[in-house]
């Protein structure tokens, strides 16, 4: 969809500024329907679309996304405009310079519509928790649209952008792409700079794309990894979509192993779900792939483990918002006695339940006579977990299965209980902890939308990318 | 089975420089402990020796060379982002003791 529209607007059948003015329309109009935006940045569109125009008009080059409306999650710093992270504490802060993947998009001429509504501090799967108001989902009325990027989710399962970045920590991008019927892409860690991603947990967060198709996945993966000084983190490994044809791919897919744990099909799982993947399976068995069963008991650990260790970084990460460099309110508005009270009252209203739940749980896992028990034994979990995808992948390509257990919940239904609204990602977090890239793609034939996780060893998203396009070939 | 006391939930926040009222401590310490229980199944994990062991093939260094230091003049954009600041400097609100 990026190539043809990107064509189009080369061949002057209709010009950027065009396509940039019907978006912003558009996102603005159904925003009242989705609450997908937390704000707009229609001049910047405006003005990148006129540039595009320009140089167009003087047979200069543009840039890969030219003319492509893309939304940004609201975590991720665009200069000049508010980055709220779905929060109080930030809902009065301007971003004083671009996130690398931002820049990027802008280097390759993208046009930035606006920023997406998340959960709050993006932590949750539902999107339910943001301080500007629930996102609510494309599908249905009543239903959840996933989180926490469930904003950048339902902008473009809606058509209201063409492409949007999100952020997966635990599962924040595969997750809503799967509640609302399009494709998330969570690349490896180390792959994308997070330079300008406001932090949740260092270790685990990646910025990644949904999009309609793999080939914009694709494209947008290699946009936005570029090298960059920014992120110590960044392996310096920038990715190249080698663009093959339909006969190639089914090649590919012809000599593919795809393992499938047992453990992704346990209790929980929906029944209708668990028939879905494994028609799959069929199609990809019937395209010449080999299934293979493998089991993996690491993975009935994943959901403890990451709740361990993301609470911990959380904990961290968010001890900056102090009312001082950031704060909820004006200076002087929050009156207290002493430091600590001024604090505590200052993050008592900058953040949510949630937030302020995990913040504690991270504090727990840190503290004197805890942090031996639970975080270094979840970290030792995660180094084991790592070892056996390591082993896992000596005998297959891919591992496969459902990319969550439920379709998508109803609003309110899982507010009360936190535990069941974190077995959501239960299946997305082991890709976070093991660094592995990750890709949800839209299912086939049900009630509602779920998706079909692919996963593959550190930095081969061509090989994961092949093998998701070659389930949207053979699966069509 | 309660993992975490009354007194842990109000040292937590202190360390959190979180504050909660009343209710929402109980409320907290009824969630952290249902937490807690879930995530008391890693102790049971067979297998995993006592040091962290970071045995991972291909583990690329991403360790960076030192380079030439540059000066990013960000401040002036940086110190528009704050909530409130005297000259060049972020103002904080005036508290009576520590």
């Amino acid at each position: 969809m990026i190539k043809e529209l990107r064509d189009k607007i080369i061949a002057k059948k209709i010009s950027a500024t065009e396509i940039a003015k019907e978006y912003c329309k558009k996102a603005k109009t159904q925003n009242k329907a989705y609450n997908s935006f937390i704000s707009f940045t229609e001049e910047l569109a405006l003005e990148k679309a006129k540039s595009v125009d320009g140089r167009i008009a003087k047979d200069k080059e543009v840039g890969k996304l030219a003319g492509v409306p893309i939304a940004i999650k609201d975590n991720m710093l665009v200069k000049g405009y508010p980055a709220t992270n779905g929060s109080n504490m930030l809902a009065r802060y301007i971003a004083s310079f671009d996130a690398d993947a931002v820049k990027f998009l802008k280097e390759e001429d993208a046009i930035i519509i606006g920023k997406t509504n998340m959960d709050d501090a993006a932590m949750g799967s539902s999107s339910e928790t943001s301080h500007f108001g629930p996102v609510k989902s494309n599908v249905a009325k009543g239903l959840v649209p996933g989180g926490s990027s469930g904003g950048s989710a339902v902008a473009v399962a809606s058509g209201q952008v063409v492409a949007a970045l999100g952020s997966d920590t635990g599962g924040s991008i595969r997750q809503p792409a799967s509640f609302t019927g399009i494709i998330g892409l969570k690349p490896t860690y180390g792959r994308v700079s997070r330079s300008g991603l406001i932090a949740m947990a260092s270790s685990l967060d990646q910025i990644g794309p949904f999009t309609t198709t793999v080939e914009d996945a694709a494209l947008l993966l290699q946009v936005i990894s570029k090298d960059t000084r920014f992120d110590s983190t960044y392996a310096r490994k920038s990715f190249h979509w080698p663009l093959l044809t339909t006969k190639e791919i089914r090649e590919h897919i012809k000599n593919m192993r795809i393992g499938v744990p047992n453990e992704f099909f346990g209790e929980g799982l929906s029944p209708e779900i668990a028939n879905a993947v494994r028609t799959a399976f069929k199609v990809f068995q019937d395209a010449g792939a080999k299934v293979v069963p493998l089991s993996l008991p690491c993975l009935d650990y994943a959901l403890a483990c990451y709740y361990v260790l993301m609470p911990a970084e959380v904990s961290s990460n968010l001890a900056r918002y102090d009312g001082i460099r950031y704060s909820p309110v004006e200076t002087g508005k929050i009156k207290r006695e002493t430091v600590l009270d001024f604090y505590g009252a200052v993050r008592r209203q900058g953040f949510g339940t949630e937030v302020r739940r995990r913040i504690m749980l991270g504090t727990y896992v840190l503290s004197a006579g805890y942090i031996d028990k639970y975080y270094l034994q979840a970290q030792r979990v995660r180094t084991k977990m790592a070892l056996d995808f390591q082993e896992a992948f000596d005998e297959v390509d891919i591992i496969a299965g459902p990319t969550s257990p439920t379709f998508p919940f109803r609003v309110g239904e899982r507010q009360n209980d936190p535990l069941s609204m974190y077995l959501a990602d239960i299946y997305t977090v082991a890709a976070n902890l093991t660094g592995l890239p990750g890709i949800s793609l839209p299912l086939h034939d049900l009630p509602l939308p779920a998706g079909l996780q692919l996963l593959a060893p550190r930095f081969e998203e061509e090989r994961l990318l092949i093998a998701a396009r070659g389930y949207e070939l053979v699966s069509k | 089975m309660a993992h975490i006391t009354p007194r842990e939930v109000d040292h937590l926040a202190m360390l959190s420089h979180i504050s909660f009222s009343k209710d929402e401590r109980a409320s907290l310490k009824k969630d952290l402990d249902g937490i807690l229980a879930y995530v008391e199944k890693l102790q049971a994990i067979p297998g995993l020796s006592g040091a962290l062991q970071f045995a991972l093939r291909g583990s690329e260094s991403q360790a960076r060379d030192d380079e030439e230091a540059q000066t990013l003049a960000l401040a002036d954009e940086v110190l528009e982002s704050v909530p409130a600041k005297n000259g060049r400097w972020v103002k904080g609100p005036k508290i009576r003791r520590t």
